[in-house]
């Protein structure tokens, strides 16, 4: 089915920016992994198997609209030299990608595509859970401290 | 942050390169080696010389060499 120009760019920006999240979840599991942290290696993780899955869902939906998946773009992977910086990059990461999911699903609505609206949203849902989990840790580092919430994080 | 993935240059190396003076993307580039490699963070580098060129012209100084950020 031949998909809105606009939608299929739309939905190719938020490809690009979960293909990014991917490989920044994945190299922060890694590192934790490196320090250690296997708790929070284990939530990079299954962050990164998430993200994967909506880049699943996306790369499905651009070619059901006749549109091109662009695998080759990426954007700039930033990575923490702590935990607590990598958390905060990780949280920039999924705001951002909320306001670009709402931006996308207002232009879905628009074209009447609502078929590719509902998949926004669900993606939506599972990002704003993402920033959920990630403001909880940082504010568990305010108020507990780095120190005894990093001796948590080493045991699965 | 390592900002830049090819060379594992961080941003606080660049950061006291740009203190040091150097407001060129290029000149980073030779005196750390970030942003030579892929390029990806070549932006991100143009963007802290911006905000630092900026901040500096907020508190009222000037810097010689400003606006000399050479891009491609």
């Amino acid at each position: 089915m031949k998909g809105n120009a606009k939608l299929i760019e739309a939905l190719n920006e938020v490809l690009t920016a979960e293909l990014t999240g991917i490989n920044q979840y994945f190299i922060h599991a890694k590192m934790c992994e490196n320090w250690g942290y296997h708790r929070l290696e284990e939530a990079n993780r299954k962050e990164a198997t998430d993200e994967m899955k909506h880049a699943d869902e996306l790369i499905e939906r651009i070619l059901f609209l006749e549109g091109v998946p662009n695998m080759q773009r990426l954007g700039k992977v930033n990575v923490g030299e702590t935990v607590p910086e990598q958390l905060r990059l990780d949280h920039a990461l999924e705001v951002e990608a909320v306001k670009r999911l709402n931006k996308a699903i207002e232009l879905a609505t628009e074209v009447h595509d609502n078929g590719t609206r509902e998949r926004l949203e669900d993606i939506l849902t599972s990002e704003e859970e993402h920033v959920n989990r990630l403001e909880a840790q940082l504010e568990l580092i305010k108020q507990v401290g780095e120190q005894n919430y990093l001796s948590e994080q080493m045991h699965k | 942050m390592i900002l830049c993935q090819c060379t594992g240059v961080t941003d606080a190396t660049v950061c006291g390169l740009i203190r040091e003076g150097v407001v060129s993307v290029d000149e980073i580039g030779r005196r750390c080696g970030a942003g030579r490699c892929c390029l990806a963070c070549r932006e991100a580098i143009a963007a802290m010389i911006g905000t630092a060129s900026a901040s500096s012209i907020d508190g009222g100084k000037s810097r010689s060499q400003e606006g000399t950020i050479h891009e491609g």
